[in-house]
């Protein structure tokens, strides 16, 4: 595979070009795609693009979590308030997030992923493990690969995609952070050192500000100090544990595997209330509304379970959970919702205010496996009205539709 | 206190209250239970405020009386004694339970703490024989909801009526329902029974020639042979279950009911997690079958008459095994329709006992 000619936003980690063999120990890829959210927003709407643009919450504890470029040039953030970044940022643009059109451009990058390699291991919507090191003979080596990868995700999703190609998950990871944006950051495993060494230590996977306060007090501020410093001394400092972590993160050592897939253990929502709620019915209404989020969720996973909780958090941040283990496993809104809604009542809150609401569903089996059906007259008018609905959500976004029990009341005069 | 006591008699009644006695007592008398004296009159008594138990037996009274004991150990110590005459004493250390040489001194809790016993009201009061009644409960009892979440499927219906009476318990994936002649001479009742009472009392009264049933708005007593189970009913609506049970059915088989017992059993070892159990129905033959993904499979085949197309039908195991155990005649007939409709297993005599069952959906 040549290098002569690379298309921008590719770099090598040293600045040469790669020699002879330098490509024989590359096989992991960490494809992240930038900006996600802000960029399905900008396809849905191109007039937004070119502008600061803020995806989250726009109620009053709204939380920014996607930024485009645009914005972050403002200093807006994922994360943080959106307040905040309104105020660093008053011409952006802000629009509440559409999961519903993040999951399906999710889908289509993810299914790109797996055109290339089965070894796929997602980690969020917008990011992915890749082991191409089986892929070669059909799509050269690794560089190759990426670049096909980039090169199909903008042809087929429209999306910038930026890859990091390294020997481990730990440098692959590492290298599309630093590779942002739009770009192809390469780490071959004999430059892997000269790479990673000047980096800060906040580079180090694990390293958070505790640990960074706690280096910069022996005076290690890059990676390669660390590196430097003997294991005894980083255990003493920072535990047993972790110590040895750094050290062997330190030092370019990771041999974790990518795992194709995770199956997930529970499927849950939840939702932290702009203004605490005191009122028994709003609650009942926040608490159904977790439900059918998470009837959404199961469906479209293909997946039901037998375990129901709810988790309520107070004003005081006190946080409780209330748990149920049906016989049947279910993925329907209504049955989470009545034992959802039985839990709620069985607690007795009178007027504590609530800040917090979720649901969460565990003890996960596939719907398809054999159901036990129920006695009774057949509910067919409910259950289709329900994958009717889950279509028209997929379609025109998740506030298309609703029951008539979350609409917005009107005010009594 | 103090009486002597033929040793079999006094210990079927320990163990007839010992049933009611509070397994986690809010009060500490309420894990006790009450021994009373009357002239040659014994009664036993515990209480967890949800059922009573109560038991009368006749004894060589000395000294009348009134104590509470300890009521687990009391019924331990009651069931170990060896045949013969047992004295039992109230002294100033506790009560004493003799035994030519066994002794034994059980702790005095404080009698005026025992909660006043209303005593049933026998105004609504139904007949039927200790053997018809254990029948009864052992047939629909199984089929009663174990889930607290859902009280009124813990329950099992009573519809008294002139001269019937009709059991049925739901637990929402089967339905069992039993029929049955008794004596009632009043208007027509229902109660909901809590389903472990029922059991509970049907067994222990089993042998009894007759045993009352009463019925009050808010409780059940059922008593035969100087014993007496008071449980308080289930609160609620029963679902409207005749409306579940479809009629005319095309498809019918007739299977002999063991053999059909014999060969569920053949594939029991493959329906863990309940893991469904195939019947498949075709001319002359049923064929059952049993597999686990990754571990085997099993079939047996039994001869049948059946009149109707073939069918594959798919049925959780246990739920299927209760239902024709449950049949009381040498033949069981499955009705059935298909592999969603509910299959309605009983005898020949489809009026006494009858089982609705919802099949499994398979995957595809």
């Amino acid at each position: 595979m040549s290098s002569q000619v690379r298309p921008t936003g590719e770099v090598i980690a040293g600045g040469r070009p790669l020699g002879p063999g330098e490509a024989d120990g590359l096989g992991i890829l960490h494809a992240d795609l930038d900006a996600f959210y802000a960029s399905v927003e900008v396809q849905k709407d191109p007039s937004l693009r070119g502008r600061p643009l803020l995806v989250g919450g726009t109620g009053g504890r709204g939380v920014v979590t996607s930024a485009s470029y645009e914005a972050r040039a403002f200093g807006c953030r994922n994360a943080m308030p959106m307040a905040r970044a309104r105020r660093l940022c008053p011409q952006a643009v802000a629009v509440p997030p559409d999961f519903a059109a993040y999951r399906r451009a999710s889908a289509t990058v993810m299914g790109i992923f797996q055109g290339v390699t089965p070894l796929v291991e997602p980690l969020a919507l917008d990011e992915a493990f890749l082991d191409v090191r089986g892929a070669r003979a059909l799509f050269g080596d690794a560089v190759a690969a990426a670049r096909l990868l980039r090169e199909r995700v903008r042809a087929e999703a429209g999306l910038a995609l930026t890859v990091g190609v390294a020997g481990s998950k730990f440098l692959a990871k590492l290298a599309s952070t630093r590779g942002k944006p739009d770009g192809l950051l390469v780490v071959p495993p004999g430059r892997a050192l000269e790479f990673l060494h000047p980096l800060p230590v906040d580079a180090l996977w694990g390293a958070g500000q505790a640990t960074i306060d706690v280096l910069a007090r022996y005076g290690l501020r890059t990676v390669g100090d660390v590196a430097a410093t003997p294991r005894a001394t980083l255990e003493r400092a920072l535990g047993p544990a972790a110590g040895a972590q750094l050290h062997q993160l330190a030092w370019a050592r990771d041999d974790r595997e990518v795992v194709p897939f995770e199956a997930a253990k529970s499927v849950g929502a939840e939702e932290t209330f702009a203004t605490d709620i005191d009122d028994p019915e709003q609650l009942a209404r926040e608490v159904l509304r977790c439900c059918v989020r998470v009837g959404r969720r199961l469906r479209e996973a293909g997946l039901a379970g037998r375990t129901v909780t709810l988790k309520l958090r107070f004003a005081d941040f006190r946080t409780i959970t209330r748990g149920r283990t049906l016989a049947v496993a279910t993925d329907t809104d209504s049955e989470l919702h009545q034992v959802a809604g039985e839990l709620l009542a069985r607690l007795q809150l009178g007027r504590a205010p609530i800040r917090l609401a979720g649901v969460t569903v565990s003890n996960l089996q596939r719907a398809d496996a054999p159901v036990q059906l129920r006695l009774g007259p057949e509910r067919p008018g409910w259950e289709a009205a329900v994958r009717a609905a889950d279509a028209v959500r997929a379609r025109f976004g998740d506030g298309a539709i609703d029951l008539a029990s979350l609409a917005p009341r009107e005010r009594e005069p | 206190m103090k009486f002597t006591t033929e040793r079999d008699n006094f210990a079927d009644a320990v163990a007839w209250v010992s049933r009611t006695v509070s397994t986690r007592p809010t009060l500490p008398v309420l894990g006790g239970t009450l021994v009373e004296l009357e002239g040659n009159r014994l009664r036993l008594a515990s209480t967890d405020l949800e059922h009573t138990g109560e038991a009368v037996i006749e004894v060589r009274g000395e000294a009348d009386g009134r104590v509470v004991v300890p009521g687990r150990i009391f019924g331990d110590v009651a069931r170990n004694l060896p045949t013969g005459l047992v004295e039992v004493e109230a002294a100033d250390g506790g009560l004493e339970v003799r035994r030519g040489q066994i002794t034994h001194e059980l702790r005095l809790l404080d009698a005026e703490d025992f909660p006043t016993l209303t005593q049933p009201s026998l105004e609504h009061v139904g007949t039927l024989s200790g053997e018809a009644l254990a029948g009864a409960a052992a047939q629909v009892g199984r089929a009663a909801s174990h889930d607290e979440a859902r009280p009124v499927l813990t329950a099992v219906l009573f519809e008294a009526e002139q001269e019937r009476l009709t059991l049925a318990a739901t637990d929402s994936y089967r339905l069992a329902v039993r029929s049955l002649d008794w004596s009632w001479q009043h208007e027509p009742m229902t109660a909901l029974v809590p389903a472990r009472a029922l059991t509970e009392a049907a067994r222990a009264l089993a042998g009894e020639a007759t045993v009352e049933i009463g019925i009050e708005p808010h409780q059940v007593t059922f008593a035969g042979g100087g014993r007496r189970l008071t449980s308080r009913l289930v609160e609620g609506e029963f679902p409207k279950f005749r409306s579940l049970i479809p009629s005319g059915y095309e498809s019918v088989a007739t299977i002999d009911r063991q053999i059909l017992l014999d060969a569920l059993k053949q594939v029991t070892p493959y329906g863990q997690n309940n893991n469904p159990v195939r019947l498949t129905f075709d001319r002359e033959r049923l064929q059952v079958d049993g597999s686990l993904q990754d571990v085997g499979r099993g079939a047996a085949s039994v001869d049948a008459k059946y009149e109707g197309e073939g069918l594959t039908i798919a049925f959780n195991p246990v739920y299927l095994s209760d239902g024709v155990a449950a049949v009381d005649d040498n033949e069981a007939v499955i009705e059935v329709r298909d592999g969603l409709k509910p299959a309605l297993i009983h005898g020949n005599d489809a009026l006494g006992f009858m089982y609705l069952l919802m099949p499994v959906r398979l995957p595809g």
